[in-house]
């Protein structure tokens, strides 16, 4: 293991496993993983655990030695800081989806568009609060801000994303099986952002070249390995040889082409 | 950014709140006294939110081309209580005060009345408002929010090479309490302060030097009137840009 080399990854969404491809990125390119990704949190809480994590890390490592991986989930998962945790009353009681952004310090609760009526706020938010296109002006916002985080800092990066959250043929999000979904859902998902000035000049100002040459993850496995890259009926769980496949075959080609980073000869899958 | 120039002066691209809006504002003063054009966005009551999107938007987004080196931005940064919302036609959540420039742009030179819905503590008369800062409005996420807004803005123009400066209406990093929390100081340290104006706030500035002339009545209204916008240009901004070579 070479010591002071550091994998950061981040995300939502197919991470929550040892076969996942953070774990397998760590082992090809033989270095130490700060694992940052969760399930179900949102693009808010993606940033602000690299920003803090790689802030932390320059203090005592070059940022040559740092390579950040993230993949970014949909914009619907929004967060709020609760700030009384004994006494707040509109968690609901049976929740308990607090994380933590700063070590240690548990504060932060997801709010899940897929979960409306879990609890008091959440369903709150997502009556009165929440506007879609908002939520895809803020995580652009968010992915904007940590690309010139890390760009400032010259830290070698790829993002991707979990689902294809901003483009796909007819530039309208995709979400698996679009007539699997609920009315409520499938209304909550889709969003041509080509129509909105608001967001389209964020999306043209991302720097798409650290973007892995893919939609997202799951478009990826699903039209190269449609067989053996799920074990579930839906094909919406990639499985450890599809992680292996988008590691080796995406991933880590985009770091030997990008950075000329290449995966470490004494590495044990190798 | 894709800025070339056509024009010889200077552009003053400046945002913020009601401190930044009225007429005789510092934008205006500035740009008079050195010879700017200048396309002022702020506006009233709007957060920190607005201040920082309008921005980055109108600098992506200016008819007008410039080279980066004859852009320069004035930024001053409003209370971290301000929030916004994007509305669409016949939301049932809005309530009173009904404003004329609310909801407000997004984009530049937009067409249409705008999107954004501005939000304000006061405005409990709104069922959007009430619930917001009843639920989901705190000091830190606040804090974490204004300054991550304006780490998002300094390193947009600093990636675009613009001389820029910065300032607060108020004093909003007063509170040692939420500054020195976990969540909020290690985004503060990231903060280049260097490109701030050496005072607290301009209230602050203006209370402490021209108590009695920078306002109308400091009773009434806590806005510095037009003597206190001139001598905040005179004695503070452009001695900060003679001393940064902003200009």
């Amino acid at each position: 293991m070479s010591e002071n080399k550091i994998f950061i990854a981040a995300g939502s969404g197919l991470v929550n496993n040892k076969n996942c491809w953070q774990h397998i990125c760590k082992e090809k390119l033989n270095h130490n993983l700060i694992d940052l990704t969760e399930e179900k949190i949102g693009n808010a809480l993606i940033s602000r655990r690299v920003i803090y994590k790689v802030n932390e890390l320059i203090k005592t490592h070059k940022p040559e030695d740092i390579v950040v991986g993230i993949m970014w989930t949909i914009p619907q998962i929004q967060e709020r800081y609760v700030n009384d945790i004994k006494n707040d009353s509109y968690m609901g009681k049976t929740e308990n989806s607090l994380t933590s952004v700063v070590d240690d310090i548990k504060n932060w609760r997801t709010l899940n568009f897929e979960n409306i009526l879990s609890s008091e706020d959440c369903e709150l938010f997502f009556k009165i609060i929440y506007n879609k296109l908002q939520s895809y002006v803020i995580s652009a916002e968010h992915i904007l801000r940590t690309q010139w985080f890390l760009n400032r800092l010259g830290i070698k990066y790829f993002m991707t994303t979990h689902l294809d959250i901003f483009h796909n043929e007819e530039n309208y999000l995709k979400m698996y099986d679009f007539s699997k979904l609920t009315n409520h859902k499938r209304n909550g998902y889709s969003l041509n952002i080509l129509c909105y000035n608001e967001i389209n000049y964020l999306h043209d100002m991302i720097d798409k070249k650290r973007f892995l040459p893919i939609y997202s993850m799951l478009d990826w496995v699903q039209e190269n390995y449609p067989n053996d890259g799920f074990d579930d009926s839906e094909k919406l769980k990639p499985n450890g040889f599809a992680n292996e496949k988008f590691t080796t075959e995406v991933i880590l080609p985009f770091l030997k082409n990008t950075y000329n980073l290449e995966p470490n000869e004494t590495s044990k899958l190798n | 950014m894709s800025i070339e120039n056509k024009i010889s002066k200077k552009l003053l691209i400046t945002s913020g709140c009601s401190f930044t809006d009225s007429g005789h504002s510092w934008p205006y003063q500035l740009a008079k006294k050195c010879d700017f054009n200048i396309d002022n966005i702020a506006l009233a009551s709007q957060g920190n939110g607005l201040i920082s999107r309008k921005l980055i938007n109108t600098l992506e987004k200016y008819p007008v081309t410039y080279q980066s080196d004859d852009v320069i931005v004035g930024v001053m940064w409003s209370g971290i209580n301000r929030y916004e919302r994007i509305i669409e036609s016949g939301d049932e959540y809005v309530g009173p005060p009904y404003l004329d420039q609310n909801p407000t742009w997004g984009v530049y030179q937009d067409k249409t009345k705008g999107r954004w819905r501005i939000m304000s503590p006061g405005w409990v008369k709104s069922e959007d408002c009430l619930t917001h800062y009843e639920i989901f409005n705190n000091e830190i996420s606040s804090m974490v929010q204004t300054i991550e807004h304006i780490l998002r803005t300094q390193w947009y123009l600093e990636f675009c090479n613009i001389k820029y400066f910065m300032s607060t209406f108020m004093n909003i990093f007063s509170d040692e309490k939420i500054m020195n929390h976990p969540e909020v100081k290690y985004l503060y340290d990231m903060v280049d302060s260097s490109k701030f104006l050496p005072i607290e706030g301009f209230y602050e500035w203006n209370k402490e030097h021209y108590s009695a002339e920078g306002f109308n009545d400091i009773k009434l209204d806590w806005h510095p009137n037009e003597f206190g916008n001139v001598k905040l240009t005179e004695e503070i901004i452009i001695p900060h840009l003679l001393k940064n070579h902003i200009i």
